[in-house]
């Protein structure tokens, strides 16, 4: 393995009075495509500049394997980082960018002509060599950048939102060109990014930050499907949310009564007691919506009736909201396998059915001091 | 494709000798034509009360080469650049400083008060610090750590010292627009690829602010090699430098043509520096 673990272990940051980071503990496993999720202002880029060493913590200690890392100064620190705004150095073409830590360490030209050849192809840019940063895309820069950084065989990258500076297309391209070199070095990446899309699609484990906490910590499936916290729900991905009271508790099921939508069923994912206050999320691409009433049902759902009072159209899905009364709108989302021959095209103001299986639903939070 | 070409061509020329036309005649008034009378004068022969007879003469380019003129010349030479390497040594860290810190613009205040007295003043009040009667040595005296007054005025290091307090804050702004404008994430980023901090500092912010040391170079050597007034004040009236014999040569001297020739010099040498330090900007730029 080329990688490296690293142990961030109840690291605050301090800023005056602000609480930057807040008791944050991360494992980061060797190898590993580590994802750092969460929005603006949360502390992300802190923590890089903590293990990259530009910061101190105001408490705690990050380990790499078994090195304490906080004694190194970041030029002795086996990591490297890919800056957001690349960082190029405008007055070095791009050969001399790749060989600028090469030099440092005083290897021969020939050595530092292979290694920055080899590096290069791995970036797919080999004929913008001797090109000045300013001559380059966006997205030439972004990949100077990580043949840059990896140039020097660090044990873990660090990449603090390499992708926010490029259109849509590009970004879904360099994704999974990170992913491909990823798999090709071995190396830990360790990667920031406050686009859920992005973590989702390439990270083996994501950590979700919000306010200097760690919230959860999972694999984007888990973090998807069973979201720690109405927080973490609400930010990965759209959600319905559906505030009730426990009126039964059965042994994988209960019975929640919500003053909006009236009675439902959820899965029991958490112990919950008799008459405290739920939050429940049900993902609206879980929610089935047709005109006709349902057939053959699976055993445990809820259905309600209800009007679509807004489509949104977006070819290959529609977003659908639908009122069940004058309290509360779902969203539903409804993948077009074959448009008009399956299904009867629904139009807006139209009565619909909507219905989900009951394990769809979860309790993601249970408010605490409420009977 | 080729209309449009020519049109945007012929627009181009058109309005480029338009706009440069104020710039043209300011040259023309203020640069080229004093020029021209110097180098005219140069070449004839001097009048006994002053001025010059309107004679072809190379009797001044005769007395040029005498050996106490390169003297001089090299005596200038020598204070223009120590005063030069010092101010700057001081103008880097300094503006540095300035371009990093919470409290710029009070900084910036700081080094534009200086301007509000007036530069004769300014020189006079070293006479205050630094002789017999200023503080340093009064003090000194006072303190009984000296017996006698140590002479401080009138020498080269005394002028030195008033160059570098004269023309600092001319080398500082410079320098400060320009770190100001340098992106400090790249000595982040050098660090991180493995450099100490003064690699960082020398091969990543040198680099990149070397038009602006340049800049300062020039506002510092261009006027300290010209000077006049300094050395006049503060310096030692045996070893003077160029500006001060041209002075004396057009008054006392009643010399013109002699005066004329010593510009001439001055100025040559003057562009020589600065086409050496603007040259090599360019074969840096061409070697790498
Ligand atoms: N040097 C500093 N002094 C004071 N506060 C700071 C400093 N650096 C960061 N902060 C604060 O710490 C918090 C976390 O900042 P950080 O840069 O880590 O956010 P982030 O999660 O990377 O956000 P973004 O997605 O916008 O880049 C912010 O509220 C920020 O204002
Ligand atoms: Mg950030």
């Amino acid at each position: 393995m080329n990688g490296s673990n690293i142990k961030v272990k109840n690291v605050n940051k301090i800023f005056d009075d602000f609480y930057a980071l807040n008791d944050v503990n991360i494992d980061i496993k060797a190898g590993e495509f580590y994802s750092l999720l969460g929005p603006s202002g949360c502390g992300k880029t802190t923590i890089l500049r903590m293990i990259g060493g530009f910061d101190e913590p105001s408490d705690g200690i990050i380990y790499l394997d078994n090195t304490n890392l906080l004694e190194l100064p970041p030029n002795k620190r086996p990591v490297n980082t890919i800056f957001q705004s690349y960082a190029l150095f405008p007055h070095l073409n791009v050969y001399e960018n790749i060989a600028f830590p090469l030099r440092l360490k005083k290897y021969s030209e020939q050595e530092i002509k292979e290694k920055v050849q080899k590096n290069l192809s791995l970036v797919k840019l080999e004929e913008h060599i001797y090109k000045m940063p300013s001559q380059l895309s966006g997205g030439q820069k972004q990949r100077i950048a990580i043949a840059r950084a990896l140039v020097n065989q660090p044990k873990v990258l660090l990449l603090d939102e390499p992708l926010s500076a490029l259109d849509a297309q590009l970004r879904q391209h360099m994704l999974l060109e990170l992913d491909s070199i990823h798999d090709e070095v071995g190396i830990t990446f360790i990667f920031v990014t406050h686009d859920q899309q992005e973590a989702l699609s390439v990270s083996d484990r994501i950590a979700v930050m919000n306010e200097g906490r760690v919230l959860q910590i999972g694999s984007p499936f888990e973090i998807y499907e069973t979201p720690a916290d109405k927080f973490v729900a609400n930010f990965i991905g759209e959600t319905n949310f559906i505030k009730g009271k426990v009126t039964e508790v059965m042994d994988k099921y209960a019975k929640i009564s919500s003053e909006n939508v009236g009675d439902i069923y959820v899965y029991l994912d958490k112990k919950v007691e008799k008459g405290s206050t739920v939050h429940v999320t049900v993902r609206p691409e879980k929610i089935r919506i047709t005109k006709e009433k349902p057939q053959n049902l699976p055993e445990t759902f809820n259905l309600f009736r209800g009007k679509a009072n807004k489509l949104i159209y977006k070819g290959f899905q529609t977003n659908f909201f639908v009122d069940v009364n004058e309290k509360f709108t779902f969203k539903v989302l409804k993948q077009h396998a074959r448009y008009i021959l399956d299904e009867g095209i629904i139009n807006w103001y139209e009565d619909v059915y909507i219905w989900w299986n009951v394990d769809d639903g979860f309790i993601v939070e249970v408010e605490q001091n409420e009977g | 494709m080729t209309v449009s070409l020519w049109r945007s061509s012929r627009m181009k020329v058109n309005y480029g000798t338009k706009y440069s036309l104020p710039m043209l005649i300011w040259l023309t008034l203020l640069f080229i034509v004093p020029s021209a009378i110097i180098i005219m004068f140069s070449f004839m022969e001097k009048n006994q009360y002053g001025g010059v007879n309107p004679v072809f003469s190379l009797q001044a380019f005769k007395d040029l080469m005498n050996s106490a003129y390169f003297k001089i010349l090299l005596n200038t030479i020598y204070i223009a650049v120590m005063s030069t390497i010092f101010t700057l040594l001081l103008a880097l860290p300094s503006a540095y400083y300035m371009a990093r810190s919470k409290y710029k613009s009070f900084l910036m205040l700081l080094i534009i008060i200086p301007f509000w007295t007036n530069f004769l003043i300014r020189v006079y009040a070293w006479i205050a610090v630094l002789g017999n009667n200023g503080f340093i040595n009064q003090f000194l005296l006072k303190t009984g750590l000296i017996k006698d007054y140590i002479g401080m005025l009138y020498n080269n290091n005394a002028v030195i010292l008033v160059m570098v307090y004269t023309y600092l804050p001319y080398a500082i702004l410079p320098l400060y627009a320009i770190i100001e404008k340098f992106d400090f994430s790249l000595l982040e980023a050098a660090r991180d690829l493995g450099a100490s901090k003064s690699q960082s500092v020398f091969r990543i912010l040198i680099p990149n602010i070397k038009s602006g040391i340049i800049t300062s170079l020039l506002f510092t050597f261009i006027p300290a090699f010209g000077n006049y007034a300094i050395p006049q004040i503060i310096g030692d009236k045996n070893t003077n430098m160029l500006g001060t014999v041209i002075a004396r040569e057009l008054t006392t001297g009643r010399n013109w043509p002699l005066a004329s020739a010593i510009s001439m010099l001055l100025t040559l040498v003057t562009v020589i520096g600065v086409l050496v330090f603007t040259s090599k900007q360019k074969n840096i730029k061409k070697v790498i």
